[in-house]
C-alpha cells in the first residue's frame, strides 16, 4: 500500500532470502534445533524461560503438545561459555488452518534478560520462519499483547502486519494484536470455514496457548 | 471386567486401578501417547495436580478448608463501611469483565449467603445454623447483610441482561457463578423490602450522624441500582432527578469512603476459589482502585440512564448516529450498557418498543432513496402491467426486505460490541451486504418492468440507466461499513506506520466513491420528482439528508488526501518507511491488508500494480504534492465546520417547534450531543494539524533541511494525537 518507489513494477512475490540478514550470531551463541532426545536436558529450561513471563504456568501437556508433533520447529540459543544452557528458545506449530491455508504458527518466544539486545530472539524466528517456508506454508501467524512494543517491532520488522486486535485476551485483562504474514499469493482469497454468513469467528480461534480458559466458554455466542 | 459396587441405587464405582496399570507398565517411560482429539485447547486447560501454581485444591500446611470462612459476627460502623466499599471495589472488576471467582466470591460474607444455596430469601443470611434465640441487633446482620442481598441481586439483574444479548464470553464478561444463583429466584421488591428496612433501622439507632449518614448512603445507592438494573424504562421519575439524586449518593459514598476501617477477621480470601472450580487453576483477587471504581459507577449510572433517553429517538439516520457516537465514548459503556442498548432494538418486539422491524427498514429505505414502489402501500397501480408481475415484484420485495432486517439491526448491534469486535465483524458484515447489493439489484431490474420506469441518462449527456433505487440503498450502507473499517484500523492501532499512506488513500478512495454514489441517489430522487410531483416534502427531506452525508463524505475525503499526500512525501524521503528486506514483500503485505476488501463485487477491488500508481503520486512532485495537501487541509477543516454547523440530529429541526417537549430538555440527549460535536471538533484539529505538518514539511523542503525532518504518529490517547480516528503525524526538525 505504501509509496514504495523503487519497487519494482512486477515485484517478486518473496525478497530473496532475508534469513541472511536477519540472523545474527553473536560470540558464545550457538543455535541448535530441538529433538526429542533433547527432553531431559532442555525441557526443564524451557519451561522455566518461558514460564517466567507468565502469570499462570503452562501444564507440561502444552510443551508436548508442540515439542512432540513439531519438535523441529522448535530452535533453541545456548550459551556455550556456560555448559550450553538455555538462553532463548521459539516454539512453533505448522497446520492447516481451518481447513484452508497451511499456517505455522509462532507459540513462544523467550530470550533470557542477559542475553536481550543481540538479536537472538529475530534469529530464532528467522530460523522457524525459513523452516515453515521449506515445508510449505502458506502463511504464518501469532498473537502478541499489545503492551508489548518489543515483540511487535520484533516481527514487524519481519515483515508481519497486524491483522486484527483481540480484545482482552490474556488473563491479565490485556488485549492483543494478531500478526499475520502471507508466504504466497493467493493466500487471502483460500476458503476457509471461517466466512459463513453471521457466524463471528468463536474465542480466541483455535490458537488458545496464550491463554487459559475454561472448557465450557470456548464457545462465544454467534450474533443473535 | 472387574466387578462394580454398589454404593447407593444410582451410584456404582469400578476400581481400575490395576488395569491402569497393566496398560502403563506396556510404556517405555517418556513415551508420549496423544490422542488424535487431544486437542492445542486440551493441552492448555489440564492442570498437574499438586502444582500448587496450577491446582487449587492443594491446601498449604497451615489451614484446614472449612473452619477457615471465619464470619465474625459483630463489625463497627467503620468496618461496615469498609467492607461495602471493597465488596464495590470487586462488583466492578466483574462489571469490568473478571470473573467472580476472582472479585466478589472472594467475600466470605457473599459465599455463606450464597452457599448452600438458599431456599428462601430468609435463608440468605450469614449466620446458617438454626437458633431458637432472636438474633441480637447488630450492624453486621441487620445492615451489612441486606446490603450484601441487595448487591448480589444487582449482580443476578446485569447478569440476565447480558446474557439475553450479544457478549463475548471473558472477553467482555465472565457468566460463571459457579452453582451459586445470585438469588436469581427472588423477586426485587422483598429486596427492596430488606434494604428499606435496613434504613430505618439505621435511622431509629444511635450511631454518630456523620457514620449513619454513610451507611445511609450506602444502602441508598444500592436501592437505587436494584430499580435501574431491575427495568431500566419502567422505573418511575424523571431521568434527570433520578441521574442527579444517584451522582449526590455516589459522591456522598466517595466522601465518607475515608470513614472506613478494615476488619481484623480476612472478609476477602482467595480460599474460597478451590470450592468454586477445581479445574481452574488458582487466580488473584481484583479488586477495582477506589478512585477508578468510582469513575466507573458514575459513567455506568450515566450511560444506563442516557441510554433510556434513546428510546425516544424516531429515524434510523439519528439512531444510527446515536449508536455509534455512544458507543465510542472513552472508555467504552460497561457491557451492561452495551447489552441495554442492543434490548432497545428488540424491546416489546419492536425496534425502540415502537417500530415493525419491516417499517423501521423501509422507513430508511424510503428516506435515503425513495423508490417509486412501496411493499407498504399496495393500492397503487404500478403502470400498465399485469397483476402477475406486480404480485411477483411485491413478493420479492417482502423476502428482500425480511432478509434485510437481520442485517440492518445487525449495524446497530454491531456497534454495542467492544471495538476490536466491532471492526472485525464489520468486516464480515460487509460481505453480507455485498451479497445484499446482488439481491436487490435484482428486484430494482423487476420493478424497472414492472413500474415501467423511464430511463434517464447518467452522468447527464451519458448513456442512459435507471434508479436502481434498493441496490443503491445497500450500497450506501455498504459504503459506510468499509469507511469505518478502515478508521476503526486507525483507532485500534491495526496499521503500522508504513501503511498509513495507503490507507489513508483507501480511505479517500471509498469516500470519493460514495459522494459519487451519493450524488446519483441525489440526481434520480430530483428527477422523479419532477416525473412525479407526489410528495415533493418528502423528496426535500431526502436531499435535505442526502447533503448532511455529502457534508460530512466532504470533510472526510477533504482529511484523508490531505494526509495521504503529506504521508507520501514523508516516505519518499525516508520517514515511516517500509521494513526492508522482509519475509513479506509489497504484493503480499497488501494482499494481506486489503484483504477485507478484496472479495467485494463493488466497490472492484484494486490491485496492487493500480494501488501502487494512484497511491504512490509518481508523477508530482514534493512541492506540487505539498501545495495541493495544503488545500486539502483548509478545504477539510472548512467542511468540519459546516458539518459542525449540521448538528447531530436530522429531526432535531423538525422538532424544534414542537411544543410537546418535556421538561428535561437541557439534559436530552446530552452524551450523544456532547460525544458528538468533540468527535467533529476533533476532526477539526486533526485537520489544523495536518496544515502545521504540512507547512513544516513545505518549510524544510525549501530549506532544503528536509532529511533532518523527523515524524511520528502520536499514539492514541496522547495530547498530540488529535483524533483516534485520523493519523496525523507530528513533525519535527
Amino acid at each position: 500500500m505504501s509509496s514504495d518507489v523503487s519497487l519494482a513494477p512486477n515485484p517478486e512475490s518473496k525478497v530473496e532470502n532475508p534469513s541472511a540478514y536477519f540472523q545474527k550470531h553473536p560470540p558464545g551463541i550457538t543455535y541448535v534445533q530441538y529433538s526429542l532426545d533433547k527432553e531431559t536436558e532442555y525441557l526443564p529450561q524451557i519451561r522455566e524461560l518461558i514460564s517466567k513471563d507468565l502469570s499462570e504456568p503452562y501444564s507440561i501437556y502444552v510443551y508436548r503438545y508442540f515439542l512432540y508433533q513439531w519438535a523441529e520447529l522448535c530452535f533453541m540459543a545456548l550459551d556455550t561459555t556456560d555448559n550450553n544452557k538455555l538462553a532463548g528458545v521459539v516454539i512453533c506449530k505448522l497446520e492447516p488452518h481451518r481447513g484452508g491455508p497451511l499456517r505455522g504458527y509462532i507459540a513462544m518466544l523467550a530470550t533470557k534478560d542477559s542475553f536481550r539486545g543481540k538479536g537472538i530472539a529475530t534469529t530464532l524466528v528467522s530460523k522457524a520462519i525459513d523452516l515453515m517456508i521449506e515445508k510449505d506454508a502458506d502463511e504464518i501467524a501469532l498473537e502478541t499483547e499489545e503492551t508489548n512494543t518489543a515483540a511487535m517491532k520484533l516481527y514487524e520488522r519481519l515483515g508481519f502486519l497486524r491483522s486484527k486486535k483481540l480484545h482482552r485476551y490474556y488473563l491479565n485483562g490485556n488485549s492483543a494484536y494478531r500478526l499475520l504474514l502471507y508466504l504466497k499469493e493467493g493466500v487471502g482469497s483460500m476458503p476457509t470455514d471461517e466466512y459463513s454468513y453471521g457466524d463471528i469467528p468463536f474465542h480466541g480461534e483455535d490458537d488458545q496457548a496464550h491463554q487459559h480458559q475454561d472448557a465450557q466458554d470456548i464457545f462465544s455466542q454467534g450474533i443473535v | 471386567m472387574v466387578s462394580p459396587r454398589i454404593l447407593h441405587p444410582n451410584v456404582q464405582i469400578s476400581d481400575i486401578t490395576r488395569q491402569f496399570r497393566d496398560a502403563a507398565s506396556r510404556l517405555q517411560p517418556g513415551r508420549l501417547i496423544k490422542d488424535e482429539h487431544f486437542t492445542l485447547f486440551e493441552a492448555v486447560s489440564a492442570l498437574e495436580i499438586g502444582d500448587p501454581k496450577m491446582d487449587s485444591g492443594v491446601l498449604g500446611s497451615d489451614h484446614d478448608l472449612e473452619g477457615d470462612l471465619d464470619i465474625s459476627t459483630s463489625a463497627s460502623a467503620e468496618e461496615t463501611i469498609w467492607l461495602m466499599d471493597e465488596l464495590m471495589c470487586r462488583e466492578v472488576a466483574w462489571h469490568m469483565g473478571y470473573p467472580l471467582s476472582q472479585t466478589l466470591f472472594t467475600s466470605v460474607h457473599l459465599e455463606r449467603l450464597l452457599w448452600p444455596e438458599p431456599k428462601q430469601l430468609s435463608e440468605a443470611r450469614f449466620d446458617r445454623v438454626e437458633s431458637s434465640k432472636p438474633r441480637p441487633p447488630s450492624l453486621i446482620s441487620d445492615i451489612f447483610q441486606p446490603f450484601c442481598i441487595g448487591l448480589v441481586k444487582c449482580c443476578d439483574l446485569v447478569l440476565s441482561t447480558i446474557t439475553n444479548t450479544h457478549y463475548y464470553e471473558e472477553e467482555d464478561f465472565a457468566t460463571q457463578i459457579y452453582n451459586r444463583p445470585l438469588l436469581h429466584d427472588f423477586p426485587v421488591s422483598e429486596v427492596s423490602t430488606l434494604l428499606q428496612k435496613a434504613r430505618m433501622w439505621l435511622q431509629a439507632s444511635s450511631l454518630p450522624p456523620k457514620l449513619s449518614d454513610a451507611l445511609k448512603a450506602r444502602l441508598d445507592l444500592r436501592y437505587a441500582l436494584l430499580g435501574l438494573f431491575e427495568s431500566p424504562s419502567n422505573s418511575a421519575g424523571n431521568i434527570t432527578e433520578r441521574l442527579v439524586g444517584s451522582i449526590a449518593t455516589i459522591e456522598q459514598i466517595e466522601s465518607s469512603a475515608a470513614l472506613g476501617r478494615p476488619t481484623s477477621n480476612e472478609a476477602f480470601t482467595l480460599k474460597i476459589q478451590r470450592k468454586l472450580a477445581s479445574n481452574v487453576p488458582p487466580r488473584p483477587m481484583i479488586a477495582i482502585e477506589r478512585r477508578k471504581a468510582f469513575v466507573f459507577l458514575r459513567q455506568l449510572i450515566t450511560d444506563t440512564l442516557m441510554a433510556l433517553q434513546l428510546l425516544n429517538i424516531t429515524s434510523s439516520d439519528d439512531l444510527l448516529v446515536v449508536y455509534q457516537t455512544f458507543m465510542a465514548q472513552n472508555p467504552q459503556p460497561a457491557v451492561y450498557v452495551r447489552a441495554l442498548l442492543q434490548t432497545f432494538l428488540t424491546y416489546n418486539h419492536a425496534v425502540l418498543g415502537k417500530f415493525a422491524v419491516r417499517d423501521f427498514i423501509w422507513q430508511d429505505i424510503q428516506s435515503l432513496v425513495r423508490p417509486t414502489v412501496s411493499p407498504l402501500d399496495r393500492s397503487t397501480e404500478l403502470g400498465s402491467t399485469t397483476a402477475v408481475s406486480q404480485s411477483q415484484l411485491y413478493s420479492q420485495l417482502d423476502h428482500f426486505i425480511s432478509r434485510c432486517s437481520q442485517s440492518f439491526l445487525d449495524l446497530f448491534r454491531t456497534f454495542c460490541l467492544n471495538r476490536c469486535r466491532v471492526r472485525r465483524t464489520l468486516c464480515h458484515a460487509v460481505l453480507e451486504w455485498d451479497q445484499l447489493q446482488a439481491d436487490a439489484e435484482e428486484i430494482d431490474i423487476l420493478a424497472q418492468s414492472v413500474c415501467q420506469e423511464k430511463p434517464v441518462s447518467y452522468p447527464p449527456g451519458e448513456e442512459i440507466t435507471f434508479s436502481y433505487s434498493l441496490s443503491s440503498w445497500v450500497y450506501h450502507h455498504k459504503l459506510v461499513q468499509l469507511r469505518t473499517i478502515v478508521h476503526m484500523g486507525f483507532e485500534l492501532s491495526i496499521y503500522a506506520p508504513h501503511e498509513l499512506a495507503g490507507m489513508c488513500w483507501y480511505l479517500s478512495f471509498l469516500s470519493s466513491t460514495h459522494l459519487s454514489h451519493l450524488e446519483r441517489i441525489g440526481f434520480f430522487v430530483s428527477s422523479q420528482q419532477h416525473s412525479q410531483p407526489s410528495s415533493p416534502d418528502g423528496a426535500r427531506a431526502t436531499l435535505r439528508k442526502l447533503y448532511r452525508q455529502f457534508t460530512w463524505l466532504k470533510a472526510t475525503e477533504a482529511l484523508a488526501k490531505a494526509l495521504h499526500c503529506l504521508l507520501v512525501v514523508l516516505q519518499r524521503h525516508g520517514q515511516l518507511a517500509n521494513p526492508k528486506p522482509a519475509y513479506a514483500s509489497h504484493r503480499l503485505r497488501y494482499e494481506l491488508r486489503m484483504r477485507p476488501f478484496m472479495h467485494l463485487s463493488v466497490p472492484e477491488p484494486i490491485s496492487v500494480g493500480v494501488a501502487q500508481e494512484l497511491s504512490s503520486l509518481q508523477k508530482n512532485s514534493d512541492q506540487a504534492i505539498l501545495q495541493q495537501a495544503s488545500q486539502l487541509s483548509q478545504i477539510a477543516r472548512k467542511a468540519w465546520e459546516e458539518v459542525l454547523k449540521e448538528k447531530w440530529r436530522l429531526s432535531a429541526t423538525q422538532e424544534a417547534g414542537d411544543s410537546t417537549q418535556t421538561h428535561s430538555e437541557t439534559m436530552q440527549y446530552s452524551t450523544v450531543e456532547r460525544e458528538w460535536t468533540r468527535d467533529v471538533q476533533s476532526s477539526m484539529r486533526a485537520s489544523i494539524g495536518a496544515s502545521i505538518a504540512i507547512s513544516t514539511l513545505t518549510k524544510a523542503l525549501q530549506e532544503s533541511r528536509i532529511n533532518a525532518v523527523k515524524a511520528e504518529i502520536p499514539p492514541i490517547g496522547h495530547r498530540d494525537r488529535w483524533h483516534s480516528s485520523w493519523p496525523v503525524p507530528k513533525i519535527s526538525i
